[in-house]
């Protein structure tokens, strides 16, 4: 009966993870809102909260209309697997207790290849539908992708760098004890914050979506559960990116001083905190910045973003070269 | 051991997969209706765009980086500072040149 109890795992982790991603949908829509002097969500449960999980029902009991000649197959297989992959990859990052859910060694790696993977199966679904816009938007998509992951993936090598360890689990132990990795490296920081909001395509970084020109680009011809669940990976994605910098640059639940383990569910609360003060960040400069054209964010992840992450690794190598750290 | 904590983790993922599953087949709301693109109002056949790849400078460049974010990694476990400062150095210096060149 071991096996029943591993599965029930599964199930209950994505039951859950899925309703916290549905609470951060609703902060970072009511932050943008209140950003721009609107009200934001309001009718669904207290302040609208519940709002994430009505438009998913809304959209699941929905009639899906897919166009002619896309590959049925994948617009049925690549949603699926997205969510379930973005939600076995969030296993490995203790943000519950101390201790992750899932452990293996060299964990980090795994969950860089599962966030790539995600970008491609997003990119790969504009281009199984036969539409214009969402080729365009695939395109764009794949641009996109190409110009953030770079970035991204080095500046979650660099704890790895710092604390000489691929387990999530390691770099958190050594932020417990030591100082938070943001203070170490700043510029890591930084590039991490940016390529997130490329990567989880929230404005400036929006171009593959682009309602005004490309009237959704790779989600154009989504509908129904289709849709939904690609809103759901969206959010997930979110909930992923974030929580990887909350553990791997703002020490996860720990607090300087305090022993947020030895409280129950204190380590959880003030990583949830943390995870949430992310989110409105994001929503913020989603609230007061506007969409950049796509060879404008190549040029900008090439020529700025990326040689930023080199300039803190060539750092870090000194730094340790030195025995500093 | 390993094998063993490698089958908890299939039944983890099958788990959270069965979960997805469940919630997707639950979510069938009548017979899909199938559509042409959508296209602003003009009739398009239903075909995938032959683009062509401009940025496949940035393409050639991405593997090659992505590949060495965890050559860096392992690098900085072992310890080889020296040398990787070097290629480090050199890297930094072909990504200012690069896009010079793409826009020629």
């Amino acid at each position: 009966m071991t096996w029943m109890i591993y599965l029930l795992l599964g199930f209950f982790v994505s039951l859950f993870l899925m309703s916290i991603s549905f609470i951060f949908e609703w902060i970072e829509r009511k932050t943008v809102a209140r950003a721009q002097s609107r009200i934001g969500p309001l009718l669904a449960g207290p302040k609208g909260i519940f709002q994430g999980f009505a438009d998913f029902i809304k959209l699941m009991i929905k009639r899906p209309v897919i166009p002619v000649g896309v590959d049925k197959l994948l617009l049925f297989v690549l949603p699926v697997l997205g969510v379930t992959l973005a939600t076995f990859a969030m296993m490995f990052i203790p943000f519950f207790s101390e201790k992750p859910i899932l452990m293996y060694t060299s964990d980090l790696v795994y969950i860089m290849g599962i966030s790539a993977a995600l970008s491609v199966f997003i990119a790969f679904t504009g281009y199984i539908s036969p539409g214009p816009y969402s080729n365009i938007g695939a395109a764009r998509y794949a641009e996109l992708f190409i110009s953030y992951e770079v970035p991204f993936v080095l500046s979650l090598a660099i704890p790895a760098m710092i604390v000489r360890s691929l387990e999530i689990d390691n770099i958190l132990l050594f932020q417990k004890t030591s100082l938070w990795i943001l203070i170490l490296a700043p510029l890591g920081f930084v590039v991490l914050f940016v390529s997130m909001i490329s990567k989880i395509e929230r404005i400036p970084f929006d171009a593959a979506e682009a309602e005004t020109e490309i009237a959704g680009g790779w989600q154009v011809e989504l509908s129904g559960r289709y849709l939904a669940f690609y809103k759901l990976l969206t959010n997930l994605k979110m909930l992923l990116v974030v929580f990887l910098c909350v553990a791997l640059y703002l020490g996860g639940g720990y607090l300087p001083g305090i022993d947020t383990a030895a409280i129950p569910g204190l380590y959880f609360l003030v990583f949830i905190g943390k995870a949430i003060i992310l989110v409105v960040l994001i929503a913020l400069t989603e609230a007061i910045m506007a969409r950049w054209r796509i060879d404008n964010i190549l040029n900008y992840f090439w020529r700025i973003v990326t040689p930023l992450v080199f300039i803190q690794i060539i750092l870090l190598a000194g730094f340790v070269a030195l025995g500093i750290i | 051991m390993l094998v063993s904590y490698v089958y908890i983790l299939g039944l983890v993922l099958l788990g959270a997969f069965l979960f997805y599953l469940i919630l997707f087949i639950l979510g069938k709301g009548g017979k899909e209706k199938r559509v042409y693109p959508f296209a602003s109002g003009e009739f398009y056949r239903p075909i995938r765009i032959p683009y062509r790849v401009h940025f496949i400078y940035y393409v050639a460049l991405f593997a090659a980086f992505e590949t060495f974010a965890v050559m860096v990694m392992l690098a900085f476990i072992a310890r080889i500072m020296v040398p990787l400062a070097i290629y480090l150095s050199l890297v930094f210096l072909a990504l200012l040149m690069a896009p010079k060149v793409i826009t020629k």
